[in-house]
């Protein structure tokens, strides 16, 4: 498996998750890795430690709370490269 | 400041929205969250809706200027307090400072609310009970540390525990005996147990536990947190299955006697209020064990007792088994809900009723309240006073860019406010406001 497929794959189950936590507002497939998860996707602080605790589940990590801010999610492609992987990688 | 008492007239309204936060005190642990300066500066203008709870020939002073538009509008609706604000916002040292203490930098307002008959603040935080030693109102505020350990979670929370009212929340004061309460609400069955921070508001500060894992980083969290000093304090109970909230709203008065303002239902996004209207009839009159009546007594007297008066809103919930919740929480404050019944009061002399609504939406650069106030007028939907339904927009400091939260209500009949709401929306949308999560 390539290294561009494996962060395809990982991009989409995030926006699967993603998703779930919007309750169905947007659909999946309506939700692109560039959307600003906050401003474009209307995601608030609480739906955010939703998403977050959702993605511990699904990826088997733990995120550093006291390190992120909504910042971090300006979109699911920052997300997952800039977060997701690092922590990944220091687990 | 130097009037004499009977030559005041008038009430001052006034106060920061955000008083669960500066309650809180310093040194306790906190659940996971991430920093929302955005959802800060929003809250920072709801001051502008207490133009609802104002008489004519009241003051309302907010912390930041309202617009024209707006005020016209409002006033055009009825509403027609006298409005001050604090300044117009600029960068410095007090560009953060909430309302209380711009007003205690103010000489010229703090001299016009000496001179008013009383003070109506929102919640009476620590700074409100200085301004009204200052403005010579001491009387018209209860002590600040018995209001702020009234309105943590953990009071009213041990208040329902030691009368046996059903439902209470359990405190806990470490991560194990959180991790025990936790597991205690599991095994009967309860498949989500919610953990409350004491001072949490608006769905900041509940933390749903799913599962046996979600324990465990949260125990993990809040350990981390003990090892650094920080005290534990928070409220655990399971996530009922409820078909209904409502809010009851009391005056207490400072004799202790205490009424009944009226009963709101609630509902909320999530833990975040969304709508306040008016009660279903059968909803609150068939409440048994305890019936609504002595439930509201016992949280009355039991705030009175601690030298509270001033505004309450109580939060209760019903549930499919058709039993009640009757102490969700106890809010020693102003609310939305209170803000709503205010509204009714008025909409029920012309026949209408009032449902208050608020939501997250996106705002497009450059956009302007008075823009939409112009749209809503063309489309016939804004509230022009009498007997005509529709729709007053609360707070116009909440529409800027990028992200802001539309606040209204609607007063008509019932049955007429998904209309409303939704002609409401579309103009919104028509006006570049994008809605974040449409019902």
């Amino acid at each position: 498996m390539s290294n561009a497929t494996e962060i395809t794959e990982t991009e989409t189950r995030v926006r699967n998750v993603l998703a779930e936590v919007l309750e169905g507002r947007i659909p999946v497939e309506e939700i692109t890795v560039d959307a600003d998860m906050v401003q474009d996707l209307g995601l608030d602080s609480l739906q955010a430690i939703q998403f977050l605790l959702r993605v511990e589940d699904e990826f088997d990590v733990e995120l550093d709370y006291e390190s992120l801010s909504l910042d971090h999610l300006r979109s699911v492609r920052f997300f997952t490269t800039e977060v997701l992987r690092r922590s990944a990688r220091e687990q | 400041m130097s009037e004499p008492r009977q030559a005041r007239t008038g009430a001052v309204l006034f106060g920061s929205f955000d008083a669960e936060r500066r309650w809180r005190p310093e040194g306790l642990a906190s659940l996971p969250q991430l920093a929302d300066p955005g959802a800060d500066r929003l809250v920072a203008c709801m001051d502008e809706a207490l133009f609802a709870a104002a008489e004519p020939g009241d003051l309302l002073i907010t912390r930041e200027p309202v617009a024209p538009a707006l005020v016209a509008a409002r006033e055009a609706a009825g509403y027609t307090c006298e409005h001050h604000h604090t300044g117009e916002p600029h960068p410095g040292p007090d560009a953060d400072a909430d309302v209380e203490h711009r007003l205690l930098a103010n000489a010229g307002l703090l001299c016009r609310i000496g001179g008013s008959a009383r003070l109506h603040p929102y919640a009476v935080l620590p700074a409100t009970g200085v301004l009204a030693d200052l403005t010579g109102h001491a009387a018209d505020v209860p002590g600040g540390e018995q209001v702020a350990r009234v309105n943590g979670k953990a009071w009213s929370s041990l208040l329902a525990a030691r009368h046996g009212l059903p439902g209470a929340g359990r405190v806990v004061r470490s991560a194990a005996e959180l991790a025990d309460a936790v597991r205690s609400y599991v095994e009967p069955g309860h498949p989500v147990v919610l953990v409350k921070d004491s001072y949490g508001v608006a769905g900041r500060g509940t933390f749903e536990v799913t599962s046996e894992r979600r324990l465990t980083r949260l125990v993990a969290h809040l350990r981390r947190q003990e090892d650094r000093g920080l005290a534990v304090e928070f409220v655990i109970q399971p996530r009922y299955d409820r078909v209904a909230d409502f809010s009851s709203h009391l005056r207490i008065n400072p004799d202790g006697s205490w009424l009944l303002l009226g009963i709101q239902h609630l509902a909320n996004s999530g833990y975040r209020h969304e709508m306040s209207g008016p009660v279903p009839q059968a909803l609150v009159g068939d409440l048994r064990r305890p019936a609504h009546p002595e439930a509201m007594e016992l949280v009355a007297r039991s705030l009175a007792e601690e030298g509270y008066h001033g505004p309450v809103c109580v939060d209760s919930m019903v549930l499919r088994d058709g039993t009640w919740i009757p102490v969700l929480e106890v809010n020693a404050r102003m609310s939305m809900g209170g803000l709503n019944l205010r509204l009714d009061d008025r909409a029920r002399e012309h026949g209408l009723r009032s449902h208050l609504w608020q939501e997250d939406v996106t705002i497009p650069d450059g956009f302007d309240v008075d823009h939409l106030l112009k749209l809503l007028h063309e489309e016939g939907l804004l509230y022009e006073g009498g007997t005509g339904a529709g729709v007053l927009l609360l707070v116009g400091g909440a529409l800027v860019a990028p992200r802001g939260r539309l606040i209204c209500a609607a007063l008509c009949p019932p049955d007429e406010f998904p209309r409303l709401r939704a002609a409401t929306r579309a103009v919104a949308a028509s006006a570049g406001i994008v809605l974040a999560r449409a019902a």
